[in-house]
């Protein structure tokens, strides 16, 4: 018993009579469209997706203020962070949302009690 | 295939293009390097993200109307005839040689390799928009030079059959206009819309230093690049083509260009390594031992070198590489602080500038040489005593002008445009300001201590400024609110 629905091919004895060899070849328009769309479609779901995630970010600095933002300098405890995710001062007193790092990232050389705990407190 | 020596034949040229893709790869693992060692840490994994997704992009618009672009365009269309329809079927995207065919058996190798130069293109401008283009909009401006603009030109003046090549003898055998000065091109019309980083000018519109993140990271992707344009250099040309009878004589077997005239692998190896060499010794010297300026002049010299060096002589090579590095070092400097363009990698000065002057400078030495046979008698401008188009000074002229400005510079500004309109272009400012890795996958280097830079104490206090003002870093251009930071961002 055979099965063959999908083009038909069942013998490679002689190979010079073989051209196309891919499944349903007489579907190549329809394959073209199905990934047409699904390009397209990429793009709207990408651009949907960045969009957000970028309105989501820019509220959050806006929360916290740029100037902390920026004194993480992109740590990962960024979306971590109690504080980050809230807006909300964390069990533990860390400093008010707004409030700049005294001496900045690095500038003075210690870590400030209240501070949120940065890349350099964890390792 | 049933004669052994044209199967043979057949299969090692199948083999050899095949080869010449994987070696290409290359180039795209070293573009990511350089990119990335270029950008600061905040950014790394967004610059990953933006050049990795550049790859299907171009690859399946390649695959959709990229490969058909080049065999049916040849003519304009409407410049020197219409569009071909019947030579370029096999092209595409629904034809049945577009996917396994025993019939067939070099079409995807072919693709492969015009695919993987249509990646070099849009990597190149990957490098010069970092650590502010969105994804989405970069990806949008990669699927139209890789697969629109570069693969057009292509069609015009890479092929044997080509308008420019039969009309004004347009020679450019490595593609020092075809692929790097549109890429170059690209990049400046998209930068030009785009606008500098975050604290990259002063207020008084001084050009300031943004430390790379890691330079010897730099260094060897720009080496990873060298060593993929071997593969590059080998996929421009016909490895093995019967020369004399095709003009019409005896039989003589030789390896060509990609316009079927002869030259060597010997040839391209000595001129090669001769240009990366003048490139590499005039980068040291004119930056003063900067190491991402010497790297860097290496591959402008090869781009400055490669219109002609299927025919130069080695020592040629070796000028036009240390003029080419030279030239790019200097107008990258000189359009930085004249026309405040943030070019992070210097791709617009390395591939576009170098290549402009790597065409133009061919026309003069290569004058007289032919460019092509001819598809059509009386077509050329000028012709060698054989009837043939014939390279010259004023066909590489307007030729570089067409790649760089034509295809390049213009879609591309049209495009940033557009994109700008759509808010897809550019992060908002203040995501710029934090870091583009900041908010979704955070530090790249988890484990490593924090050290800030001289820029970044200047930075601070000015992203912050900025972001206030919603505006771009253009200094005395005034700038209209941007969507997203306006509503959020209240003057305190």
């Amino acid at each position: 018993m055979t099965v063959a629905w999908s083009t038909g091919l069942d013998s490679f004895l002689n190979p010079q009579d073989i051209g196309t060899m891919f499944p349903f070849d007489g579907l190549t328009v329809l394959f073209v469209l199905i990934g047409v769309a699904l390009w397209l479609g990429w793009h709207a779901v990408q651009i949907r997706g960045e969009s957000g995630s970028y309105d989501d970010a820019v509220e959050m600095y806006e929360r916290i203020s740029l100037d902390r933002a920026m004194f993480h300098g992109g740590s990962a405890l960024i979306a971590t962070d109690e504080e980050w995710q809230t807006g909300r001062r964390p069990a533990g007193g860390h400093a008010a949302p707004g409030t700049p790092p005294p001496g900045g990232r690095t500038g003075g050389g210690v870590v400030p009690p209240d501070e949120p705990p940065s890349r350099r407190e964890r390792h | 295939m049933a004669d052994p020596v044209e199967s043979m034949e057949i299969i090692f040229t199948e083999f050899y293009y095949w080869i010449t893709v994987v070696v290409m790869f290359l180039i795209h693992a070293g573009f990511m390097l350089y990119e990335v060692g270029a950008g600061r840490r905040k950014n790394v994994q967004h610059t990953l993200l933006k050049n990795l997704l550049l790859i299907p992009a171009v690859t399946i618009t390649f695959f959709f109307f990229g490969w058909w672009i080049y065999s049916s365009f040849v003519n304009g269309p409407g410049l020197t005839g219409g569009l071909v329809v019947d030579d370029a079927k096999f092209a595409e995207p629904w034809s049945e040689e577009m996917g396994t065919n025993m019939q067939d058996r070099i079409n995807g190798v072919f693709w492969a390799a015009f695919l993987l130069f249509s990646w070099t293109a849009a990597s190149i401008v990957s490098g010069s928009v970092i650590e502010r283009a969105r994804v989405a909009g970069f990806v949008i401006i990669a699927i139209l030079i890789g697969s629109v603009s570069w693969i057009i030109d292509a069609a015009w003046g890479w092929h044997p059959a080509g308008w420019m090549v039969q009309v004004m003898g347009y020679h450019d055998a490595y593609a020092s206009g075809v692929i790097h000065a549109i890429a170059g091109g690209t990049a400046l019309g998209v930068l030009v819309v785009l606008g500098p980083r975050i604290g990259k000018f002063a207020r008084d519109g001084t050009p300031r230093v943004i430390p790379p993140h890691n330079m010897w990271m730099t260094g060897i992707g720009l080496f990873l690049i060298f060593t993929g344009f071997w593969g590059f250099y080998a996929a421009c040309n016909i490895p093995i083509f019967d020369f004399g009878s095709d003009t019409g004589g005896e039989a003589f077997f030789t390896a060509t260009n990609i316009y079927g005239m002869p030259t060597t692998l010997s040839a391209i190896t000595f001129n090669f390594l001769m240009s990366l060499a003048g490139g590499l010794l005039a980068g040291y010297l004119i930056s003063r031992g900067n190491v991402f300026w010497t790297f860097s002049g290496g591959l402008a010299g090869i781009i400055a070198a490669s219109a002609g060096n299927d025919l130069y002589h080695p020592i040629m090579a070796l000028v036009l590489g240390a003029l080419g590095a030279g030239l790019a070092f200097k107008l990258h400097g000189w359009v930085e602080r004249r026309f405040k363009i943030d070019d992070v990698v210097g791709a617009v000065a390395v591939h576009g500038y170098a290549g402009v002057f790597g065409v133009i400078v061919a026309g003069f030495i290569l004058w007289g040489y032919p460019a092509a046979a001819p598809v059509e008698e009386g077509r050329a401008w000028f012709t060698t005593p054989d009837g043939w188009p014939m390279i010259n000074p004023l066909g590489q002229f307007l030729g570089a002008i067409i790649m760089f400005f034509v295809l390049g510079f213009i879609p591309a500004f049209v495009a940033a445009k557009i994109l700008d309109r759509l808010n897809w272009l550019r992060v908002p400012a203040a995501v710029e300001a934090v870091g583009l890795d900041a908010h979704d996958e955070g530090d790249v280097y988890p484990y490593f201590q924090d050290r800030e830079t001289e820029f970044e104490l200047i930075e601070r206090p000015e992203a912050a400024d900025f972001v206030r003002e919603n505006g771009r870093p253009r200094p005395g251009v005034a700038e209209r609110p941007r969507p997203g930071v306006t509503e959020r961002e209240e003057p305190r």
